[in-house]
């Protein structure tokens, strides 16, 4: 194998295929990254058995071959080569050693055989759909921060993405909770969605996608079965492993009869969560709202700091005092871009509900502290 | 105002489905003749079973398994006094009324009661029901409806042995999608009362305050919700 590539054409892809890579492996050819080169184009594909990546970039490419190399230490190598530099790979006779040549740089990479290089592989993937760039951004956006992390939670640490009806009409819906907040997302079902299994996409793919998206133009076409999902755009193609657990029935703790209700520039609530929780400590970070006609009091107090108070006009009249995690509350505010908020609350040990008054697609629940 | 130093995050009520296939039913001595009154229908004496058992032992779910064996219907006990007796007849050839004890000693729901295991007797048919009380110590209001029912075939759930109760506190946790170790149920098991009913309570507590926690289930955490049901 041997080919010559535009540095910032390799670097942007290897960009890509490196972030999948784990940085602790105890199988090493899952730190390398697969190489063919063929045919003037280059294809780059990295997995960690669960996720996997392939991108292909143009190439000059003088003998065909394919081969792995370390991912991180050649992304590093070419990141740090100077801007416009071209860039040479080439396999030894053996197979065993990538030389990488730029100006007057010279790398010898260790290689392990191709053969050894775990493909996840699709299987057959029935439904088929796809998405607009910018809507896929919106409904990842609109949904990711309430992914849970905590691993025992495995069915929670992702995007449950199922058909559903929304008063009669059929939507595609994303939903992500931790147990403390769920988010939900929807949008008109595109085409080709109909009939699809409810699947739960793993925290990891979503951000690998997420970074991805901000490049896409076009639509994304996204494949899926019942275990595997794939998201394919422009030169790249992301498979993921879907996660293997049941999500829970989050209708249930959706409250249908809240029913005092306030309006509340986004912008002005967040600056106000923020500044009184600077006095807030300990992990809950907890902020308590007075809700008394038309005045909103956030308050935060500390045993080591002090306390804190702010006043805050919104449309409404209603009395409560509940405690929130000002973490979650920032969170939901800052996917709210129109002008104002709804909180649709119950009393201070149920579900809230917030929403932007401008945007049904997104709605948000929000479970208080009891303080 | 409050100290909110301590506050704690009240979690979503995401409680698990859970599973009542026959593979999901577990089997000890306790339960062992209950499971073999199922497997021996339709060759039952009378036209209605009676499964009894504590709280949570475990009816509703051998009621299931019924269920998926006959194709029959579940009708709410509720349907005693807003049904007829032939309505609810109608429902389906075979019919379990899941928790009859509230409705017993009422007259109004036994008359539809009586009529229901007479038009079942003359059809051939079959029909279950799941009380915690035996008809034994039932108090009837209708004396004809009472004898039919302590005559009937009775299917006891009695408390579980240390096997059952550790292979049931392990289904609990697995009904809601958590994993737990050994250890876990190894530090419960002595601990707890012996009963179905507080297996599904501290499953149902240990969820919540990891939920809450965002911890796993491990033997701390299982400290904290032992120590918090005590005080309750």
């Amino acid at each position: 194998m041997k080919l010559s590539i535009e540095r910032a054409d390799l670097l942007r892809s290897l960009n890509h295929v490196q972030s999948v890579v784990e940085r602790r492996n105890t199988i090493p050819i899952l730190a390398n990254v697969l190489m063919k080169a063929d045919d003037g184009m280059l294809s780059l594909a990295t997995t960690d058995m669960d996720l996997e990546i392939n991108e292909s970039v143009a190439a000059n490419v003088s003998s065909s071959g394919t081969t792995t190399a370390p991912a991180h230490t050649l992304h590093d190598i070419v990141r740090k080569l100077p801007d416009g530099a071209d860039v040479e790979l080439e396999l030894n006779a053996e197979g065993t050693q990538m030389t990488v040549r730029s100006g007057r740089s010279q790398f010898k990479l260790s290689c392990l055989p191709t053969a050894d290089f775990p493909e996840i592989g699709a299987g057959d993937l029935p439904t088929q759909l796809a998405i607009p760039a910018a809507d896929l951004r919106a409904l990842i956006d609109r949904t990711k921060f309430a992914m849970s992390t905590e691993e025992t939670r495995y069915y929670l640490n992702g995007i449950y993405l199922h058909e559903a009806e929304n008063e009669g009409v059929a939507v595609l819906r994303a939903v992500a909770t931790d147990g403390h907040r769920l988010a939900r997302f929807e949008m008109p079902l595109p085409e080709g969605a109909s009939g699809m299994p409810g699947v739960i996409i793993p925290r990891k793919a979503i951000g690998e996608l997420r970074k991805l998206v901000d490049e896409a133009a076009d639509a994304i076409q996204i494949t899926l079965s019942e275990s595997k999902i794939r998201f394919a755009f422009d030169h790249i193609v992301l498979t993921s492993k879907l996660i293997d657990g049941t999500f829970p029935d989050y209708q249930r703790v959706i409250p249908e009869g809240n029913d005092k209700i306030v309006e509340i520039d986004p912008k002005v609530f967040s600056s106000a969560i923020d500044r009184v929780s600077t006095i807030s400590d300990g992990k809950s970070r907890a902020v308590k709202i007075a809700l008394n006609g038309k005045q909103m009091t956030l308050s935060a107090s500390s045993a080591e700091s002090g306390s804190a108070t702010e006043e805050v006009e919104v449309n409404g009249d209603t009395d409560i005092e509940i405690g929130f995690n000002a973490k979650y509350l920032l969170d939901i505010t800052s996917q709210i871009e129109g002008e104002g908020c709804r909180l649709t609350l119950a009393d201070a040990a149920s579900p809230t509900i917030i929403q932007d008054n401008s945007d049904p697609s997104a709605l948000y629940v929000l479970m208080p502290l009891r303080v | 105002m409050p100290k909110l130093s301590k506050a704690q995050q009240i979690p979503l009520d995401l409680a698990g489905r859970t599973a009542l296939g026959l593979e999901d039913y577990l089997i000890g001595p306790c339960n062992k003749d209950a499971v073999s009154w199922i497997d021996r229908w339709p060759d039952w004496p009378a036209p209605v079973l009676v499964i009894t058992g504590p709280a949570a032992s475990g009816k509703t779910h051998l009621a299931a398994v019924w269920r998926d064996k006959t194709g029959a219907e579940i009708v709410k006990p509720e349907m005693l006094i807003s049904r007829s007796a032939e309505q609810i007849a109608g429902v389906n050839q075979n019919i379990v009324i899941d928790g009859v004890d509230p409705w017993l000693g009422y007259r109004e729901a036994e008359t539809t009661l009586f009529h229901l295991y007479n038009i079942f007797k003359e059809e051939g048919r079959t029909f279950l029901v799941t009380s915690r009380m035996a008809p034994s110590h039932a108090d009837f209001a209708i004396a004809d409806l009472a004898s039919r029912f302590r005559a009937a075939p009775l299917a006891s759930i009695h408390p579980p042995d240390d096997m059952l109760l550790g292979s049931v506190l392990i289904k609990l946790f697995s009904d809601r999608q958590l994993k737990v170790n050994n250890d876990v149920v190894k530090y419960i098991l002595p601990r707890m009362e012996r009963s179905f009913s507080a297996a599904r309570d501290i499953v149902e507590q240990a969820d919540k305050l990891a939920l809450s926690k965002k911890r796993g289930v491990s033997v701390p955490l299982m400290r904290e919700v032992m120590a918090a049901l005590q005080e309750f």
